[in-house]
């Protein structure tokens, strides 16, 4: 088949396609259906044209055979017996009566046959208007010697028929005459005495072939020797034009041929322009027994194939009838197969538009209802994937790193993250005095600063797999070790506390830059047993955990200071050996009936060599201790009223206090400059009460940990350490 | 032409824009013919003229004249109008149910028209002394005439100048 276009519509691909091949089909038919029908119709035609044409010629032959005979018989008497020229006319007479069918009869002799003093012996008997009539021929002005019929018999030797001639008289009838020449024999030789003729009439020669009908318009028509016509339909034509005349007038050379072939005496089949309508036409022709003349009949093609037209008519009418409606066919077809495809189609755009509901009828043609199965399956699939998409990312998305979400999406049971009892490291921070150091900040300034924080903070957690359970402002809730198994987590959690803490310095540095304080943050990490699922409703829910380890975690983190990083001993007992420990606290906690000891670490030894930078800790004596005064703090409340004290040693971590006495282990305080001048930039210190002992004087002595320095004081703090 | 046609006679003589015609319009071909033509052999006579009794001439010498005058125009007229002619002619061909066609009448005027005005023929009408006497001492040496009248005797001028 021709290409069809990509393009195209399925229909019009189908009616291209089978369409055309289809046609081509019906034309091939259609068109061997036509030559073979045509063929035969003119074999037919052939056989049918000489059966009428020999029949018509045998009539005509079977006249001018009995015409013929008469003069034959007059010649034959006229060698046999000399005549006079009186007792010639009762023979004529006699001829004439017994001979109805012809006209006149002439028995001419050659000059001085009969008499020496005759020159002229014709004697002719016609039939004139009142019987029959005698005449005799030959005077100086119609000398008949040079008349074609009597000269054609005499030079010829034979008898002839003339060509056809209207009589004499000027009538409208048409003539022909049959001379034959009759002889004596002197001695050996035949000498010539004279010709007898008998002229007939051909007007039934018309009307015989005018009788002839060929369909509507064909008809039969004589030619003479010369290719005159004889008879013909069109009474121009007769005795005026030739078949040449004729070829000659139309142009048309094959006419010539023909009429050539005719007068030769030839029969034949040919095809040929109507000598008057010039439509295409067959002609069968055939000699007229002995008269030289050629009988034609002319059969014109378009009536002679009109049945085969008719019915090549209607066979195309059916056939293009039967393509229009194959081709409804095709399109109602197409139209079946396209409408569930179309269908889809529109439900591919829903589900483009994240309507995953539509569904596509699952009717039609099994190949359609295969891909409608599939793409509902498809859709699905997609709302399930969504939906898990949808639940992983509410869940993790923001606190988890992309490589779990992907695990989690790809694993059959991401979703089924029921609650369960793990063994998880929990990790705790927060920021030392940032509440105090915000309060007077502008807000665009405290989402600035905090934003600038948490980024960092939240991308170490990421880096190390934590899962952030919960922020709130300076805040951070990790652990580590779920959703997905994690054989160290005691290790990556302090790991990621250490690389927090030194990003710290960097942070820092920048804020220094834009005047937004200094900033320390504690950090507390515990290994234990905690219950972690998803916590929520179906609204909202959150991949989290809870239990005493989780506030047991909290409770370690307050004990924690700026810069530093405190482990419990499960976690500790996990990291012996690669941890490089700091102090050790023994701290007493709320709910907790025995004191725990707390362990700070330094850093990470081989392989991982993540160390804290070192700080100068060493307390430094004052000898010009600093007086401050003191207010205690009972649930984050500052309650009381102040009570002097003295700062006696420092360093940045801590200080040693020289008070009236009223201390209690582990009680938060805060440390405020007595001398101080502007209320804007107090020069205050938030510390823990780590041991208290009792020196002369009814004063104790008590070591407290900086929870929060002020930025005024750090400044006078690292004054006093650079000094000494 | 039909004894000619029926093999009564091998040879026919036979005019070039009438006789010639026929036979090929009988259904001879021209390859079939073998034709020998007189101005060939000598014989380049001027054919048709007009004749008329010399009484008619010296009583009515300037009728006679115009009469040939017309007769000449009647001739060009022809030449350049030859569908006219031809319709004319065949008029009166029906008329008296002449056996002839207009093919071949047609055939007639061209020829014609070549035999009168070819290339370098004399003016319509003129019959050049030449040409006169050309075919007089044939006529006489063939045995037709016994002598032969000076071209002024036999053309008849009737404004009395000969045209040469």
């Amino acid at each position: 088949m021709w290409p069809v276009k990509p393009g195209y519509s399925t229909a019009t691909r189908l009616i291209l396609s089978i369409g055309g091949a289809a046609a081509l089909i019906f034309i091939s038919a259609f068109s061997y259906n036509y030559l073979v029908s045509r063929r035969t119709v003119i074999a037919e035609v052939e056989e049918r044209a000489k059966n009428l044409t020999l029949s018509i010629s045998h009539q005509i032959e079977a006249v001018l055979r009995g015409v013929e005979g008469v003069p034959k018989a007059i010649a034959s008497l006229m060698e046999i017996q000399s005549l006079s020229r009186e007792g010639l006319v009762p023979l004529i007479e006699k001829s004439l009566i017994f001979n109805p069918d012809i006209f006149g009869i002439a028995i001419a002799h050659e000059p001085y046959a009969i008499s020496p003093e005759l020159k002229f012996c014709a004697p002719y008997g016609f039939r004139g208007k009142d019987g029959i009539e005698f005449n005799f021929l030959g005077t100086d002005s119609y000398n008949y010697f040079i008349l074609d019929w009597y000269q054609i018999s005499r030079e010829t030797g034979r008898a002839h028929w003339s060509n056809p001639y209207y009589d004499e008289g000027g009538g409208e009838i048409l003539m022909a005459t049959y001379s034959v020449p009759f002889f004596s024999l002197r001695g050996e030789k035949r000498h010539l005495m004279g010709v007898a003729t008998a002229d007939i009439s051909l007007e039934w020669l018309k009307e015989l072939l005018d009788g002839v009908k060929v369909y509507r318009s064909g008809y039969a028509f004589i030619i003479s020797q010369n290719g005159d016509f004889i008879t013909h339909p069109a009474d121009e034509l007769v005795m005026r034009e030739s078949l040449f005349s004729l070829s000659e007038a139309l142009n048309d050379p094959e006419i010539r041929l023909v009429g050539r072939d005719m007068i030769r005496g030839e029969k034949g089949f040919a095809e040929v322009k109507d000598f008057l309508t010039g439509g295409n036409s067959y002609l069968y022709y055939a000699p007229v027994g002995s008269s030289g003349w050629s009988l034609g009949i002319i059969f014109p093609a378009s009536e002679l194939l009109a049945d085969v037209v008719g019915l090549t008519r209607k066979l195309a009418a059916i056939g293009i009838a039967g393509l229009i409606l194959m081709c409804v066919v095709i399109v109602l077809l197409a139209r079946g197969i396209t409408r569930p495809l179309r269908t889809l189609s529109d439900s591919t755009a829903g589900l483009g538009k994240g309507d995953f509901s539509v569904k596509a009828p699952e009717t039609g043609a099994s190949e359609i209802r295969h891909l409608a199965r599939s793409f509902n399956a498809l859709g699905r699939q997609l709302e399930e994937y969504i939906e898990k998409r949808d639940f992983i990312r509410d869940t993790f998305g923001r606190y988890v790193t992309a490589e779990v979400v992907k695990r989690l999406m790809e694993s059959a049971d991401g979703l089924a993250l029921g609650g369960e009892k793990r063994e998880l490291t929990i990790m705790m921070s927060d920021l030392r005095g940032f509440t105090a150091l915000t309060s007077q900040m502008e807000p665009e300034r405290v989402v600035l600063f905090l934003n600038r924080y948490l980024s960092r903070m939240i991308e170490i957690l990421m880096d190390h797999r934590a899962v952030i359970d919960e922020i709130i402002g300076d805040g951070i809730l990790a652990f580590f070790g779920a959703p997905e198994p994690m054989e160290d987590h005691a290790l990556k959690a302090v790991s990621c506390a250490l690389k927090m803490q030194l990003a710290m310095e960097e942070i820092n540095t920048v804020n220094e830059r834009e005047g937004l304080g200094h900033l320390e943050m504690g950090i507390a990490v515990n290994t234990g047993d905690v219950v972690v699922g998803n916590i929520g409703s179906e609204r909202r829910t959150k991949y989290g955990v809870v239990g005493a380890q989780v506030n047991f975690t909290g409770r370690m983190e307050s004990f924690t200071v700026g810069g530093q990083i405190l482990i419990s001993p499960s976690t500790f007992e996990r990291l012996s050996g690669v941890i490089e420990p700091g102090e050790q606290l023994k701290v007493q906690m709320k709910g907790v009936p025995a004191p725990v000891t707390l362990y700070e670490v330094k850093g990470l030894g081989e392989p991982y060599n993540i160390r804290l930078a070192r700080i100068d800790d060493e307390l430094r004596h004052l000898s010009s201790p600093i007086k401050v005064n003191i207010y205690r703090i009972k649930d984050k409340v500052v309650s009381g009223t102040g009570e002097s004290a003295l700062v006696v040693a420092i360093n940045p971590k801590s200080a040693t206090l020289v008070c009236s006495g009223m201390l209690k282990l582990w009680e938060d305080l805060r440390v405020d400059a007595a001398d101080e001048k502007d209320p804007g930039e107090r020069r205050s210190l938030f510390v823990k009460v780590m041991a208290v002992k009792e020196v002369p004087g009814e004063k104790q002595e008590a070591s407290v940990r900086f929870t929060w320095v002020a930025p005024a004081f750090y400044k006078t703090i690292n004054e006093i350490m650079a000094s000494q | 032409m039909n004894l000619f046609l029926r093999s009564g006679v091998d040879a026919a003589s036979a005019m070039w824009y009438n006789e010639y015609h026929q036979l090929i319009n009988a259904g001879l071909d021209q390859s079939e013919l073998t034709t020998f033509l007189l101005s060939d052999y000598g014989m380049r006579f001027p054919e048709d003229g007009i004749y008329c009794l010399e009484k008619t001439c010296l009583d009515a010498p300037s009728l006679c004249g115009d009469f040939a005058a017309a007769s000449v125009a009647g001739w060009e007229y022809c030449f350049s109008h030859p569908d006219e002619s031809l319709d004319i002619v065949m008029k009166y061909v029906h008329a008296a149910k002449t056996a002839t066609n207009r093919v071949h009448q047609k055939w007639m005027l061209e020829r014609m028209k070549d035999i009168i005005r070819f290339e370098g023929s004399p003016a319509l009408g003129a019959l050049s002394v030449n040409s006169y006497m050309e075919v007089a001492s044939e006529l006489k040496k063939g045995g037709y005439i016994e002598a032969v009248p000076s071209y002024h005797e036999f053309r008849f001028e009737p404004h009395g100048v000969a045209r040469p």
